[in-house]
């Protein structure tokens, strides 16, 4: 019986293994018929009496209001697919992933949510019916002063998976 | 051996995408400093020194109109100061107390007068005296920090001065080059 089991079950386990990865195949979506490649924001420290206790006194804000995207998906029409938006883990002058937090609200379809560097977060589940799937967000980048060395850039990644 | 080939499958993410680039700032620097109450107003103290205890050595109480956050005949001093990143500058509070009191002709010089620091623990801007000089440091600290203090201050009054109403102002100064 043991040897049975020592025959079979890894390969049992590999079979589930497989099916579970096979899911998760990640398609990172084209954006680039978004209308504004390139925003730029000035962060404000978020609170101007701030104790020196508190976390407060570190943090900034930055707003970006009307965020349009125009993902592409065309190659996923009449799919169930679900959308993520993600963060790039590591962003060149953000010391650590507590440096950023991203929060956003959909004016459309996506829903809200909040990640960090390296974090990503459901915006979409649905099937998808038009080549190219458009949305406006109002975006709210939280930065901890304390982690950041000045100026940085990132780029928010748009993640398509396909629902079986 | 060839079982795990299917797994190497599984994780491939393909990136084929063009991306829209979010460009942040440099944060604004951000020094602030308050003395006394809220307004404009420069707040006043007042000693006020009995004739039969004039240079007797027992220090006087200063009062003051306005204390704000602070107990009673209390000033505040509130310094802030804001950069990125963290501890990466230095910020100085500094007091100029070199023109001294004055009525008439005749002057006190601020060292006769002190302080004391409470209100707001750990201690940041502590007790002390002024020195008479342009650039007295009370306190240094690195961003971003605030250093909050209530000052009860008090006359010396260990010397004889002619008779008469002093008057004589002290700036106080944040900077964080």
């Amino acid at each position: 019986m043991k040897r049975w089991l020592a025959r079979w079950f890894p390969g049992a386990a590999l079979a589930l293994l497989s099916g579970a990865v096979w899911s998760q195949v990640v398609i990172r979506l084209d954006d680039s018929a978004s209308p504004r490649q390139r925003v730029a924001v000035t962060p404000q420290w978020a609170f101007p009496d701030a104790d020196e206790a508190s976390q407060q006194l570190n943090l900034l804000r930055a707003d970006i209001s009307a965020f349009e995207v125009r993902l592409n998906t065309r190659a996923h029409l009449n799919r169930d697919v679900e959308i993520y938006l993600r963060l790039p883990l590591t962003i060149a002058g953000v010391r650590g992933p507590d440096g950023l937090r991203l929060e956003w609200q959909g004016r459309g379809r996506f829903v809200n949510g909040t990640i960090r560097s390296g974090e990503r977060a459901l915006v979409y589940r649905g099937r998808i019916t038009e080549p190219v799937l458009a949305e406006i967000l109002d975006l709210r980048l939280w930065l901890d002063g304390r982690q950041i060395d000045g100026g940085f850039q990132f780029d928010p990644i748009f993640e398509l998976e396909l629902v079986r | 051996m060839r079982r795990h080939a299917p797994i190497l499958l599984g994780l491939l993410v393909v990136m084929t995408a063009e991306a829209a680039t979010i460009v942040v700032g440099n944060a604004p620097t951000r020094v602030r400093l308050r003395v006394g109450a809220t307004g404009g107003a420069i707040d006043v103290v007042t000693f006020s020194v009995p004739a039969g205890s004039v240079g007797n050595g027992t220090p006087v109480a200063g009062t003051v109109t306005a204390s704000g956050v602070c107990a009673a005949n209390n000033v505040l001093i509130d310094a802030e100061a804001r950069a990125t990143p963290a501890d990466s500058r230095t910020a100085t509070l500094s007091a100029d107390s070199s023109m001294p009191l004055s009525s008439g002709a005749d002057t006190i010089p601020f060292t006769e007068i002190e302080w004391t620091a409470s209100g707001y623990a750990p201690i940041t801007i502590p007790s002390g005296a002024f020195s008479g000089a342009a650039g007295q440091v009370l306190t240094s600290f690195q961003n971003s920090r605030r250093a909050r203090q209530c000052h009860a201050f008090s006359f010396r009054n260990t010397q004889i001065f002619g008779a008469g109403t002093y008057i004589g102002r002290v700036t106080y100064t944040l900077t964080m080059p």
